[in-house]
């Protein structure tokens, strides 16, 4: 495919001198010819193609790579030189004599000691053609390329790569003399004009201030001028009518909504995640948020990019304009917007692929490189030698995404302060009701053998006994039923006891069951001799002092797990030591998330046992959840289920089952909460019987002599409570006891128990707390970055994960890096990394980002492939004004909005579109710029003009997206339920990009597909783009709209028609176009009243008008 | 300037002809205005990217004019279609003796027997399950290939990697690839259709997309029902108000050509109102079927339910064929109760639907094509994005058994375009788990298609990115053994 550049060949001789000392080296003529890939026949190759090296991949490289000294023994078998040298035990294959080839003995699983691959015996198929293969004489095509696996990137020169233009380092040029100086507004024309004079021709005439200003309108918002702006332009002959408009435009805040766009583009943004259902990605709209906000205010573009890399990390973040959480961090969010599998076989290369994706945008955004091209093998053409790609590679590698709570410190003081006034007024509230328990423990005995009574005297009939019983008789029967199925509740041996009685045994008899089955839990063992199979593993009980295992984010879960209750929180089924929860001091107001760390998922299921509200969200997009992610897919989610007390949920886990994964306890929701107990794996999909041992004291009870009948039995609870209320050493099992023999939900339910004063008291508290819990502000989530174990990686031999080379340090591209640069040793890198890519030595960014805004400006780029500086892009067609450009940029302080200025202020960007015969002779694709073209909008700039034109825009800025309309012909999984047809008349950048359902319009109209950047849109030109302009529903909507505000304006017909020029073209119409749509609209309002009322045979009429101007190619061209 | 197809390969069809050529639309006025002397005055660099459809010059002769898909989406079984295995009968839910790779659900490992009977047919006596009686029929014409080899175990990235030759979104499909290499024979209608049933595959409708290509070489989807193609009908309730309303867009045109100037662009702009214009019109003749003679209705199984829908889709492919389409794909009819060919469970119960849905229309196409004369320039294409393991994936009980995804081995068919019919090409293991003997990777598939359409899979490319892209990436070989 390549013609190989000087260097390439370089290194193909290097690599084949090596290949000469290597056969100069092994004297052997057999082996020599073993080296020539050339005599092997056409049926050796494929022999050993299709049998033996698949089989060698899949089983052998792994240990026998290039890491083959650590754990291979020194043996290779990716290599056809390491096989015949072989390892520590010598050559692996005598060729042509299998009976003394180790290779033979060891796959053949004869020796004990030697069993190859350990993982398991080949087929008899395999291990057959294996020995059929050392008797031909091991025929292998293999190419000795482990010269260039040794020594990565030997044939790149940097210091000579240093001199290509993009390299080197910014310059800023002298202005060039011109012959006709009046021409020069801008510095940049001298550059433009002294090209073009150098060849003999003139730039093309000014434009007229009403192309200039539909022209500069759509360039700086996306939006036509409105009639009133061009008038006003048109009315305003000062010099500096212009200038004046170039700053009206760039302080518009839909300038931020255009700009946004176009660096969209770049950082493939989209709001799922594609393949098989296409799952959304949470928070991707704050990111276009946050570009729009950067573009708005001109964010610095060198302090943008670093954000981009290293928002969370960089010194001095940024907050939001609100101060209220971290604007700064929400910049690395575009690292996430790539495909996301839904159920990778292998999620090692699904990782690095992700990886690749990352990097092939951080190149091609930030510094016009295609890095991604040197995954497999050193870049062919630029100076990136692959350790490189895997130096940077690395620093990805070590950063996970993380679903964070970025409240500021100042939030964060303001939730806590009323977090604590809550928490004070819940403890005072909880001094109140404090003499409850003592109250019920009094007549413990009384109301449990009520209750007792009752559920054996309904026996299997229905439950509305309990409606029938007296408080708190009612609350315990019900108290009583839920302690039925959790052998750890304390209750659970009077509802066993009340089962067997119910049986028929007797009380003994039921009792020494009951006794016996709990002191076998006691022990650890399960009374149904359980198999191995069903033995559970607890993955968390939270029973610790600390989240250790655990990272939290937000203030809900607090800092450590909770064993006390606020009042207002659920007791019920609360018969547990510890938990984790959302709840705070006893609001639903916070929220915040806890994330595990990674581990294996070990067996079939996952059980949870949990509480909390339910607010009704499902999948990712539920905000109070459990969620298991498996390589950045949330596959799995347990959303409680609203009942107010504790129940287990189920999973099963077949496709995560033995992969790496980490969970997420999430509270999203500002009126919510989530908590959970307990989260079981284990191999049955039953619920766990037992998760934690019966209390101590609970055990003891049983093994009192006394207990002779359920009176007795009731009693013994009367005074379990009491002897643990008055034991002097206070531990977990008493503290538990006493807050599990309570039977209402809450605390606060049995207030009505208390005397009358102290009751008014917690009205009045809860009051005050309510009131309070209002002031607690929302936090904000966003998807970012995070370090996360960082760690070099090795070199993916030809891009290959499970072919390692070696490893390289973290580290930033040699080529541009400062010298001497040092290797990362701490934390992920990206801060390293931002600094260097910004760093003043880097001249890329500077002259990438130019290099856009002029093409966005011009039609075309100083440099027409905007996402390539390298060797296969195109060179500038003005390369010291690519270098005045980046300096002026440079200078001041990265500011977007200035180059602009300089830009627009110019006499190139104010050239008409006509064309000299001269010019279109000698340079007819325009790259010395002799006039400017006329360019197609873009899709969403049509869009948008619909909306504008019609009357119809929403000019809200910012906020969640809107969800796309989805119309009958957009069918497949994932896709959502559809959104309002004019998607609220929002602007085309709030409307959702949902990867597989992206708009059919946008897609006619040349929409990118988010999956990597682009920097130059298509303009082509397809009949779908006819017949959505003609009949989509979206258009006529908006032509009719436009209808009813033009008929019921009291204007004459001529000066609506005019009005409707100019808000849809920008000029206003000839006189025959006037006279000519008069007649179209009485014609069509005759044919329109055949069968309407005159009404809307006018309103027909004037739709059918707008219609036909939404559709005149004037309409979607600029000038 | 760039060095893509729409340059490389231009035949410089002049502007004037291209303008006759789609002269029979609306707005005579426009094109008047077009062909006045003061709008001819345009570049020849700029005449070039005027008509992205225009037919072009292939690297070689071609021996085929159209490719029709039929996408089997989800993924047939191949040993119980066309590839018997008798080793799983006599192993039937034995543990299977060979190392597996990692599957998507990792369920089971025990060998599952076919529960299809297999037959010879035909004069080359090639095996074929009791699933596809009529299909057996036609073997002497298939070219079968049972050593198909991808790289994707996940439907989404194994549906892209069919269709584009890579796993990831974003790249163009097949169709998009040979329409944008060769352009479209048919004036009035898109170069590459697809037509659904109400199943779209995992991956979306980019699995049709045109990826980094121009807008112009994308897929267009014709849906079953009433509506065929998104936004084709006319809104207008006469057609006098859709006409008058084009007349006056194109003298509002006229006047914009008049004040601007000479622009290639826009000029294609007016242009494409003209063909958007026709196909309002070709798409319901297209869609008419009231002309096809009983025997024809019967020979693609119209006459019964099971097989009325994919029928209807397999006769539309030949009428578009006629039409001069160059890239028809027909993806698997939606059957009530059942995924695709994704048979994770029942495979018994669902191969045979899907089979009874598809059988007769295939086997009528064939014939029909034949009978026609047409097969030889129609290349007919059969087969999913992957196959399946030869292993059980066991449910809740037994009878519910099915197999999970096997990209390692598995079986597709071509007929006609210059392919050896009666032909069986390569093999899998004894359980048809991997393929072993001339294995055929996808990009050495969709090579030997472009081979047959004239194109050189290796010439063909579009710069994007830095690199000079192609549908086979960086592999690819022609496979020379399955050709006539």
């Amino acid at each position: 495919m390549a013609i190989p550049d000087s260097a390439g060949r370089k290194a193909e001789e290097h690599s084949f001198l090596r290949l000469l000392l290597l056969a100069l080296l092994i004297p052997t003529a057999c082996l020599f010819s073993q080296l020539h890939g050339a005599e092997i026949s056409q049926e050796e190759t494929d022999f050993f193609e299709t049998r033996i090296r698949p089989v060698l991949v899949e089983n052998c490289y792994l240990c026998h790579g290039p890491q083959a000294e650590a754990t291979g023994g020194g043996l290779r078998l990716d290599q056809r030189e390491g096989l015949l040298h072989g390892g520590s035990r010598g050559p692996s294959v005598m060729p042509g004599s299998p009976g003394d080839s180790l290779l033979i003995e060891a796959i053949s699983y004869r020796d004990p000691g030697l069993q190859m691959p350990p993982s398991g015996k080949l087929s008899d198929q395999q291990i057959a053609d294996f020995v059929r293969w050392v008797q031909m004489g091991t025929p292998d095509p293999r190419q000795p390329d482990w010269a260039e696996e040794q020594d990565p990137g030997r044939g790149i020169d940097l210091e000579q790569a240093r001199a290509f233009w993009s390299l080197q380092p910014i310059k800023e040029p002298p202005l060039p003399e011109v012959d006709n100086p009046k021409w020069i507004r801008s510095p940049i024309d001298r550059f433009v004009l002294a090209r073009l004079e150098k060849e003999n021709l003139a730039p093309a005439p000014a434009a007229t201030k009403r192309v200039l200003l539909r022209r500069v309108t759509f360039s700086l918002t996306g939006l036509p001028p409105t009639p009133r702006e061009v008038e006003d332009f048109l009315a305003d002959e000062s010099p500096q009518a212009y200038g004046k408009v170039v700053e009206r435009l760039l302080a518009s805040p839909h300038y931020g909504e255009r700009w946004a766009r176009h660096w969209l583009d770049l950082v493939r943004f989209s709001e799922t995640s594609g393949h098989e259902y296409d799952n959304s990605k949470l928070d991707a709209w704050r990111y276009r948020d946050y570009v729009i906000r950067a573009f708005n205010s001109d964010l610095p573009y060198n302090r943008f990019l670093a954000e981009q890399i290293a928002g969370d990390l960089i010194p001095e973040k940024r907050l939001s304009p609100e101060g209220d959480y971290w604007e700064s961090s929400i910049g690395t969010t575009h690292l996430w917007f790539g495909e996301v599998l839904n159920s990778p076989t292998d999620p090692v290369k699904s990782r690095a692929d992700e990886v690749d994706n990352q990097l092939d945008v951080l190149g091609k955004a930030f510094l016009g490189l295609t890095l991604a091209c040197a995954r497999c093998h050193d870049h062919k053409f630029d100076p990136i030698p692959t350790a490189d790609y895997y130096s940077v590679a690395g620093i990805l590698h070590s950063t996970e995404y993380a679903e964070e709570v970025l409240d500021s410190p100042t939030q964060i003081g303001r939730i806590a302060a009323t977090h604590a006034k809550i928490g004070d007024l819940n403890s005072q509230i909880g001094t109140l009701l404090q003499p409850l328990p003592i109250n019920l423990a009094d007549r413990l005995s009384d109301d449990l053998l009520a209750a007792a009574e009752a559920i054996w005297a309904r026996g299997e009939e229905s439950d509305s006994h309990a409606s029938s019983q007296p408080e708190p008789v009612r609350s315990w029967i019900q108290y009583l039923e839920e302690a039925a199925a959790e052998p750890d509740h304390v209750f659970y041996p009077l509802t066993a006891v009340l089962t067997s009685l119910r049986e028929g045994q007797s009380f003994e008899q039921a009792l020494a069951q009951v006794r016996d089955e709990l002191t076998d839990l006691a022990r650890g063992l399960d009374p149904q001799s359980r198999k191995g199979s069903s033995i559970e593993e607890v993955f968390e009980d939270f029973d610790k002092p600390s989240y250790a295992g655990w990272r939290t984010s937000g203030q809900a879960f607090g800092s450590a797990p909770r064993r006390d209750l606020p009042p207002n929180q659920s007791m019920r089924g609360a018969q547990v030591l510890a938990l984790a929860s959302s709840f705070g001091d006893g609001t639903n107001r916070l929220m915040g998330s806890l994330t595990s760390d990674f581990f294996e998922t070990p067996k079939r299921w996952m059980h949870v046992r949990l509480a909390g509200s339910n607010e009704g969200g499902k999948g990712e997009e539920a905000k109070l959840r459990l969620s298991l992610v498996n390589s950045r897919h949330k596959s799995l989610h347990i959303m409680p289920s609203g009942s107010g007390h504790f129940e287990w949920q189920s999973k099963s886990l077949s496709v995560d089952r033995n992969r790496t994964c980490h969970l997420e306890i999430v509270d999203r929701d500002p009126t919510g909460h989530i908590v959970v107990d307990k989260i079981v794996f284990s191999d049955l999909a039953e619920v766990p019987k037992i998760s934690s041992p019966p209390n101590r004291y609970v055990v003891e009870l049983l093994n009192r002599s006394d207990l002779k009948s359920l009176r007795s039995l009731t009693s013994a609870y009367e005074d379990m409570l009491r002897l643990s209320r008055e034991s002097s050493t206070s531990d977990r099992h008493s503290e538990w006891l006493i807050r599990s023999i309570f039977p209402f939900r809450r605390m606060e339910d049995a207030a009505y128990l208390l005397e009358a004063g102290s009751r008014h008291q917690v009205q009045l508290l809860a009051a005050a707390r309510s009131s309070a819990e209002k002031e607690i502000p929302q936090s904000v989530f966003a998807t970012v970055a995070l370090d996360h174990r960082p760690h070099n990686v090795r070199i993916h031999t030809r891009g290959d994960h499970k072919n390692l080379g070696e490893e390289v340090p973290r580290r930033f591209l040699r080529v541009l890096a400062p010298e001497h640069q040092q290797s990362v040793t701490q934390g992920s890198g990206r801060l390293e990394l931002a600094q260097w890519v910004i760093s003043p030595a880097n001249p890329l960014p500077a002259r990438v980002l130019v290099n856009r805004v002029w093409k966005h400006h011009f039609g075309r780029g100083i440099v027409d492939s905007p996402d390539n500086f390298g060797k296969t892009g195109d060179g500038p067609t003005h390369p010291e004004l690519l270098d005045y450009l980046a300096s002026r940029f440079i200078d001041s302080d990265w500011s977007i909005k200035s180059i602009h200025r300089l830009l627009l202020l110019s006499s190139s960007h104010q050239m008409s579109n006509r064309i000299s015969e001269a010019a279109s002779k000698f340079d007819p694709s325009n790259r010395l710029l002799h006039h400017i073209p006329i360019r197609r909008l873009e899709a969403e700039a049509i869009r948008d003009s619909v909306l504008a034109v019609s009357g119809q825009l929403n000019r809200r800025l910012f906020g969640p997206s809107v969800t796309p309309h989805v119309s009958e012909h957009q069918q497949g999984r994932g896709r959502p339920e559809s959104g309002p047809l004019l998607g609220e008349g929002r602007r085309s950048i709030y409307i959702e990009v949902r990867r597989n359902f992206l708009s059919p319009m946008f897609l006619a109209f040349d929409y990118p597909l988010p999956t990597s950047t682009l920097g130059g849109r298509g303009s082509s030109t397809v009949p779908s783009q006819a017949l959505i302009m003609m009949n989509n529903a979206f258009v006529r909507e908006q032509a009719k709209s436009w209808g009813i505000r033009l008929l019921s304006s009291p204007e004459a017909t001529s000066t609506k028609i005019a009005g409707m020029f100019l808000a849809a073209l920008g000029r206003p119409p000839s006189p025959d176009e006037v006279e000519d749509a008069q007649s179209f609209l009485q014609d069509q309002k005759e044919l329109h009243l055949r069968e309407s009322s005159p009404y809307q045979a006018k309103l027909g009429a004037w739709s059918d008008l707008g219609h036909v101007l939404l559709n005149s190619t004037e309409f979607i061209f600029v000038q | 300037m760039s060095r893509n197809q729409i340059d490389t390969l231009a035949t410089t069809v002049s502007r004037r002809e291209w303008l006759f050529r789609s002269a029979n639309g609306f707005g005579g006025l426009a094109l008047l205005a077009m062909l006045s002397d003061a709008a001819l005055g345009s570049t020849a660099q700029s005449s070039r990217s005027v008509d992205p459809l225009r037919v072009r010059t292939p690297h070689h002769p071609a021996r085929v004019k159209s490719v029709i898909f039929l996408f089997m989406d989800g993924g047939p079984s191949q040993m119980d279609t066309f590839d018997p295995k008798p080793r799983l009968t006599q192993e039937h839910l034995q543990p299977i003796s060979m190392k597996t790779p990692t599957t998507v659900f990792n369920i089971s490992n025990k060998v599952l027997a076919s529960p299809f009977q297999f037959k010879q047919y035909g004069e080359c006596g090639a095996p074929v399950s009791d699933l596809f009686p009529h299909v057996a029929t036609c073997v002497d014409d298939l070219t079968i290939v049972r050593s198909l080899v991808a790289d994707h175990s996940e439907h989404t990235a194994a549906n892209y990697f069919m269709h584009t030759g890579s796993g990831f979104q974003g790249r163009p499909s097949v169709g998009s690839w040979l329409t944008y290499g060769l352009g479209s024979e048919s004036r009035n209608l898109p170069g590459f259709i697809v037509l659904e049933n109400g199943l779209i595959p995992p991956g979306g409708a980019d699995v049709f997309g045109n990826g980094f290509l121009p807008a112009s070489y994308q897929g267009t989807l014709f849906r079953a029902g009433k509506h065929p193609v998104a936004d084709l009908e006319p809104a207008e309730s006469a057609p006098e108000l859709q006409r008058r309303k084009l007349d006056l867009l194109g003298r509002l045109n006229r006047s914009a050509l008049d004040r601007l100037g000479p622009n290639t662009q826009l000029e294609a702009t007016i242009a494409n109102y003209e063909l958007a214009f026709r196909m309002q019109v070709e798409v319901p003749d297209l869609l008419d079927l009231s002309g096809e003679s009983e025997t024809i209705r019967k020979l693609y199984g119209l006459d019964e339910d099971d097989t009325e829908e994919f029928g209807r889709s397999c006769l539309l492919a030949r009428r578009m064929v006629q039409r001069g389409v160059r890239f028809i794909e027909l993806l698997t009819p939606l059957r009530k109760g059942q995924d695709r060919w994704d048979q994770h469970r029942n495979l018994e119960e669902g191969h045979r639907t899907n089979a009874r849905a598809t059988d007769k229309p295939i086997a009528g196409l064939l014939k029909d094509l034949k009978s026609l004369g047409m097969l030889d320039e129609t290349l007919v294409l059969w087969g999913g994005e992957f196959g399946r393991t030869p292993t059980a994936q066991i449910g809740k009980n037994i009878e519910e058994v099915g197999r999970d995804h096997n990209p390692h081995g598995f079986t597709m068919w071509l007929a006609g375009g210059g392919f050896k019919g009666g032909l069986t090409h390569g093999a899998t293991d004894e359980y048809g788990y991997y393929a072993v003997e001339n294995r055929v990777p996808v990009h050495d598939l969709h090579a030997t298609i472009l081979h047959q359409l004239g194109l050189d899979h290796e010439k063909l490319t579009f710069h994007y990115s830095g690199r000079d892209m192609r549908l086979t990436d960086v592999h690819g070989n022609v496979i020379r053994d399955l050709l006539a």
